[in-house]
């Protein structure tokens, strides 16, 4: 697991909330508080979470309801959006956002037919995981998303 | 697959077409026009496509325009074949929204990438147009080098 590497405190980018930035890794936090002593601990906390569920996720088997209900979503999704080009409308389809709704249990599932179908799972495994990742200079290079997203499913188990 | 093509744009079915590339979710139709096989161009947020720098990413006609005219393209009046131009379209929904773009071939046909799926070649740009893909917006072109 990827440990912060990096803590920023700042006061006012949201009302007069205090915000504390946490990075490390492709993981980046931000939490808000009254004080920056509290941004900074529900920021923590919030990492801590992301580590727990992963965790726990690396060490599940996969339900087999949960790969059903997968399977039927990316099929619908699929069908109404393969020929698209847009993000954004990959994105706002009902069965992508529900397969995000799936939570990190999915992750697996998605890794596995990223690496098969090279599907555009991108924009769902950052909204789940809140990492990033893909460097700098591959964006939009598909290949080498991939092969980013999926050397962070095996440094977590997910893979 | 030409079935499912058909259904996804109805107006193929009266018009020849040909398959001319297996399904491939590496690129997409403006990286194909623009002439990429290996990126997915959208003026979307990074890292999830890749758009020219310094071209705004707006989901916009004015942003596919700039995007191409960094390519040496200028806005052309016709999608008439000129045998000293190569030409590609934008086109787009109801609401202006850019949706898809087409490149012509040498023979005056033109060629699409369906999103991940297969590239198409089609006698005209008709064929693709219809309810997802919209309507042919703008004509770009520069010389053949």
């Amino acid at each position: 697991m990827a440990k912060p590497q990096s803590q920023t405190t700042v006061k006012g980018d949201v009302g007069s909330h205090f915000a504390t930035k946490l990075s490390g890794g492709a993981r980046t936090i931000v939490a808000h508080g009254t004080t920056a002593e509290e941004s900074q601990r529900r920021a923590k906390r919030v990492w801590e979470a992301r580590d727990r569920q992963i965790t726990e996720v690396a060490k599940q088997a996969i339900d087999e309801g949960l790969r059903v209900a997968f399977e039927e979503l990316v099929l619908v999704w699929s069908a109404g959006t393969a020929h698209l080009s847009s993000p954004a409308k990959l994105i706002e389809h009902p069965a992508y956002r529900q397969i995000i709704g799936l939570g990190p249990s999915v992750l697996p599932l998605i890794l596995a037919d990223l690496e098969e179908s090279g599907r555009f799972w991108f924009p769902a495994l950052n909204a789940i995981t809140g990492e990033t990742p893909i460097p700098e200079d591959a964006e939009g290079d598909v290949e080498r998303m991939i092969a980013a997203w999926l050397q962070w499913g095996r440094a977590n188990g997910l893979v | 697959m030409r079935e499912v093509i058909q259904q996804l744009f109805p107006r193929l079915r009266d018009r020849p077409f040909e398959i001319t590339s297996p399904h491939d979710g590496r690129y997409n139709c403006v990286a194909w026009a623009a002439g990429d096989v290996r990126r997915w161009w959208w003026p979307a947020e990074p890292p999830f496509a890749y758009w020219p720098e310094g071209i705004s990413r707006e989901e916009s006609l004015a942003s596919f325009i700039a995007a191409f005219a960094s390519l040496g393209y200028e806005v052309a009046t016709s999608a008439a074949h000129e045998l000293t131009f190569e030409k590609v379209a934008i086109l787009a929904s109801n609401d202006g929204t850019p949706t898809h773009m087409a490149r012509q071939l040498a023979n005056g046909s033109w060629t699409s990438k369906l999103g991940s799926l297969e590239d198409i070649a089609h006698v005209d740009l008709h064929g693709v147009t219809g309810s997802d893909y919209g309507e042919v917006v703008a004509i770009l072109r520069r010389r053949i080098r």
